[in-house]
């Protein structure tokens, strides 16, 4: 997939800024009525508050790291990297959202893959993005199980690396209609968020940035959002 | 008995006894339908059944002695999904709704489900706007009642010329001239397109649209007026 | 001492509430779907619904359409409590008000626990 220059592309956009903004009130909203209830009450509940809080951090730094990238595509470094490690990560920075929208998270990497080309810091990020959009949505989505696996298997076309849950409705047309309406309409990714879905917009532009592509992607009979990466081939001239 | 399948689009309901409802569809071939779905109360999982706001179903039904068939089952085709998020295009969907379970009867009303099937997709493009929309629906419903204004020729019977500015003369559904009138080519040529086009998204994207729904609003509510009140 | 129906498809958020309402006395239930909302109605007749309107895949909107059409749900109210901002429905407060029966409308971010908990004081009184 061609690179946009960087005036063009996605994570520069004034409607992505408006989905992360919209998103933004969510983590907010939150703190300030479990505060308020805190109050009311007597009883506060500072973990939920902290959890919350830092769940919004982790939106804005995704967000920013995005735009970085973008803005230094030239420089962006590519290294060989073991999907098994990024994965067993994103699920160390998912651990606290999932706890506190009592979702289980679950590492499926069957099979050995040797290291893939990427930018690490990134394809967390993204990664990390995705996990935490699902997450939220899973409780409204009616799923039998509140599961979110994190993933990684082999196709044609290289190796992929996504996060997944029991959904039913999610399409390619799905994703490509979402890209259309946001910015446009409140609810882009009506079948998947009530929200924004800013996290999977953001997931969307860290990867153009890095010259891969967000996909929708089925593990077994999960279906998710994922990406695919390209086996390092530096081993082999060693 | 026969079972009969058709497409239809919901405009009303109403519950029937303990367990029963009432469903008025609006369906190409046999126009409006009133249906006995029984026992669906019971169960209200009526979202997951296909029986949906602003979406058009496969209908399998049984024709009755009266007026009323029964509902063998209904198989969601399409979902207009994105109208509700905004709650200007719900409105509108609801009043073309109403305006349509008004005009129509149970003889065949293709054009009347055509109408109302073009009017769900366009107000679930939300690059149509939902004045455009209006506009052409309530030019449609015109059209179909026979009453389309005069679009060619002025009240006098000539020709309408590109330079010149018009009024409305409502009584006689024409343009007459005049120097201080509110219509001009533009508005003329975006009436035309509205009352000839079958959807309005070619119209949407014709340039310039956007700054004449305005004036065109007041003509076409007086002519919605005058011909449906 | 009531029994209310929160529609919010936001976890965090009806937790907060419900244990808000049901510390001062009301019973309460969540459903974060407009399909498992109209289960939840049926299940037991809530007294005051709260209803965000932004729901996955099936609004608020198709919920209040689907809620309306039995005749004996027709008179519980319903107050709208939502992220989407009161401006948008300037023109279509008909269609909220009368066709589909909301009582009120609320902007979250500028609706405290403490107005909310006013709020469905005020329209349980009116329903007795």
């Amino acid at each position: 997939m061609a690179r946009t220059g960087a005036n063009n592309s996605a994570i520069l956009s004034q409607q992505l800024l408006l989905s992360v903004t919209e998103q933004l009130k969510v983590p907010l909203l939150q703190i300030a009525r479990e505060a308020e209830h805190g109050q009311l009450s007597g009883t506060t509940d500072p973990v939920k508050i902290q959890l919350t809080a830092e769940s919004a951090l982790q939106l804005i730094d995704n967000y920013a790291l995005g735009v970085r990238l973008n803005l230094e595509q030239s420089q962006l470094e590519i290294e060989p990297v073991s999907v098994a490690s990024v994965l067993y990560d994103t699920g160390q920075q998912l651990d606290s959202v999932a706890k506190s929208y009592g979702v289980d998270l679950e590492l499926n990497i069957a099979g050995r893959f040797g290291p893939v080309m990427a930018h690490r810091e990134g394809l967390q990020a993204a990664l990390v993005s995705l996990g935490t959009s699902l997450i939220e949505a899973l409780p409204a989505l009616q799923t039998k199980q509140l599961t979110l696996q994190l993933a990684t298997h082999r196709c044609r076309y290289g190796i992929v690396a996504g996060v997944y849950a029991d959904i039913e409705k999610l399409s390619s047309e799905t994703l490509r209609q979402g890209r259309r309406l946001q910015g446009k309409a409140r609810q882009p990714l009506a079948t998947l968020t009530h929200n924004s879905g800013a996290g999977v917009f953001v997931a969307d532009a860290i990867l153009q940035a890095m010259d891969l592509e967000l996909k929708v992607s089925r593990h077994h009979r999960l279906y998710g959002l994922g990406t695919v990466l390209q086996p390092s081939q530096q081993l082999q001239l060693v | 008995m026969k079972q009969l399948l058709t497409t239809g689009i919901v405009l009303s309901r109403t519950d029937f006894g303990e367990a029963d409802r009432i469903v008025t569809l609006l369906t190409p071939e046999d126009g409006k339908v009133r249906l006995m779905a029984r026992g669906v109360r019971r169960i209200k999982s009526r979202m997951a059944g296909g029986i949906e706001l602003f979406s058009v179903s496969d209908i399998t039904y049984i024709k009755g002695r009266g007026e009323l068939g029964t509902l063998v089952s209904s198989r969601l085709i399409k979902h207009y999904s994105k109208i509700v998020q905004n709650i200007d295009r719900v409105q509108l969907g609801y009043e073309c709704i109403k305006v349509i379970n008004k005009v129509t009867e149970d003889q065949p009303e293709s054009d009347y489900f055509d109408l109302l099937e073009a009017a769900f997709e366009a107000l679930d493009d939300s690059s149509v706007s939902v004045e455009l929309v209006n506009l052409w629906f309530q030019a449609q419903l015109l059209k179909l009642a026979g009453y389309t204004p005069n679009l060619l020729t002025d009240i006098v019977g000539n020709e309408l010329v590109a330079e010149q500015k018009y009024e409305f003369d409502s009584d006689a559904v024409a343009f007459k001239i005049s120097d201080s009138g509110r219509y001009g080519a533009d508005h003329i040529k975006t009436l035309r397109l509205l009352f000839s086009a079958n959807k309005p998204e070619t119209i949407g994207k014709v340039e310039g649209v956007k700054s004449l729904l305005g004036t065109l609003k007041s003509l076409m509510d007086s002519l919605s007026d005058t011909n449906f009140n | 001492m009531a029994h209310m129906l929160f529609i919010e498809p936001d976890r965090k958020l009806a937790e907060v509430y419900a244990q808000t309402f049901n510390e001062s006395g009301h019973s309460t239930q969540v459903a974060s779907s407009a399909q498992s909302a109209i289960l939840a109605v049926d299940d037991q007749l809530p007294d005051v619904i709260i209803l965000e309107l932004q729901l996955i895949e099936h609004s608020g909107v198709e919920f209040l359409y689907e809620l309306r059409s039995y005749p004996e749900w027709q008179t519980i109210p319903v107050v709208v409590l939502s992220n989407i901002p009161p401006n948008e429905f300037d023109s279509s407060h008909d269609l909220l008000m009368n066709e589909l029966g909301v009582r009120a409308y609320h902007y979250k971010p500028r609706t405290s626990l403490t107005k909310l908990l006013s709020v469905v004081q005020e329209h349980v009184a009116v329903k007795a």
